[in-house]
């Protein structure tokens, strides 16, 4: 309710360092960092959502349960994300390029498809004999 | 919290006059921190809406980083900063609104509201500039319109991921405009009574409350263009593919 405790200042402070976080992110991603840029460019954008939802969207003033309904929904968020990209990182099985026609291959106790280059695709058949 | 709400006398146009509050609630407090909650819960579904697409998107990066990276580098990083640059400001301008709403300074709620719009439209021009550029690269993969990958492209075989790449630039501006478009109508609500016109029988009665909502949209949507911004503008340009 005390939303305009916020004063004029504040206000202004927030929208510099927006401003300076997107030259930042801007400058960043010219540099090469590799795998680096990615989470330079997350982190700096991570700086700005806190500074928008503490500042300009009052959650800093607001009643606690405000903050438990903004957490939930960063933390079912990161939830949906992690499990998604674990199951893609994790499971080495999942194709590649699902567009494309896979030769079909016989089913059983074989190494996953992706352990399989065209070169070594005979090899399992030393245990077949 | 528990203060009552002592109502000083106000002007009748001031932004906060008439703090009347509903049945159900015990003082105008309640219903303002209810108001707001309610807002917020909103907003999470909001988040998991786009939180979806960003997952997709994640995960298509993660298997096509090449042709992700060759399909961000023919966006235009300028245009993108300048539109970034606008949505920012609009929001400094949402949240001084939302602060001389509070105030009760009326008069000052109608003239941000107005730059707030103003940068709004201004963002939604660029971007439609930079869709019709698209459009005319033949780059727009929607409504079978004709689409051409670069030759580089082509000749490495990543035509299919790189269209893929802006099938999610088209998909997440475009569900980002369409939220901006909305809260452009949110925001017009509030021009015949912060100007002095007199508002129609029955028109909702200008709120700090009405504001601080519509600002907490505003805001996320913003908040949404952060993170949109440096996903789809910002991959690899350091590398020189």
């Amino acid at each position: 309710m005390s939303a305009a405790q916020a004063s004029l200042k504040t206000y202004f402070t927030v929208y510099a360092l927006l401003i300076v976080g997107l030259a930042a992110t801007v400058a960043v991603a010219f540099v090469h960092l590799g795998f680096w840029n990615l989470p330079a460019a997350l982190a700096i954008a991570f700086f700005k959502a806190t500074l928008v939802v503490l500042i300009f969207m009052h959650v800093k003033y607001s009643p606690r349960l405000t903050w438990i309904v903004v957490s939930a929904g960063l933390i079912w968020f990161a939830i949906m994300l992690a499990l998604t990209i674990a199951d893609y990182v994790s499971r080495s099985w999942i194709p590649e390029r699902p567009y494309s026609v896979q030769p079909t291959e016989p089913q059983g106790l074989e190494p996953p498809r992706s352990f399989q280059t065209p070169g070594n695709k005979a090899a399992p058949t030393a245990k077949a004999q | 919290m528990s203060t009552p709400a002592a109502a000083p006398p106000l002007p009748i146009h001031t932004a906060i006059d008439r703090p009347h509050f509903a049945l159900q609630f015990d003082d105008y407090h309640q219903q303002y921190d209810a108001c707001v909650l309610g807002m917020w819960v909103f907003l999470v579904t909001e988040v998991m809406f786009f939180g979806a697409i960003f997952t997709g998107y994640a995960v298509y990066r993660m298997l096509h980083h090449d042709a992700f990276a060759m399909a961000s580098n023919e966006l235009d990083i300028t245009l993108g900063t300048i539109n970034t640059f606008v949505l920012l400001t609009s929001s400094l301008t949402m949240a001084l609104a939302v602060r001389a709403g509070h105030v009760g300074n009326s008069k000052r709620v109608g003239q941000l509201i107005v730059l707030t719009m103003i940068l709004g439209a201004t963002f939604l021009g660029i971007k439609f500039f930079e869709y019709y550029h698209k459009y005319e690269d033949h780059m727009a993969p929607a409504f079978g319109l004709p689409f051409e990958a670069p030759k580089a492209v082509n000749d490495a075989g990543l035509a299919g991921p790189f269209q893929l790449f802006l099938s999610f630039y088209f998909g997440m501006t475009g569900v980002h405009a369409l939220h901006m478009i909305i809260g452009l109508g949110l925001l017009s609500q509030f021009l015949p009574r912060s100007s002095r016109i007199a508002p129609a029988p029955g028109a909702a009665v200008l709120s700090a409350l009405n504001i601080e909502v519509v600002g907490l949209y505003w805001h996320f949507v913003d908040l949404v263009w952060i993170f949109l911004f440096p996903m789809l503008y910002l991959i690899d340009r350091s590398d020189t593919i």
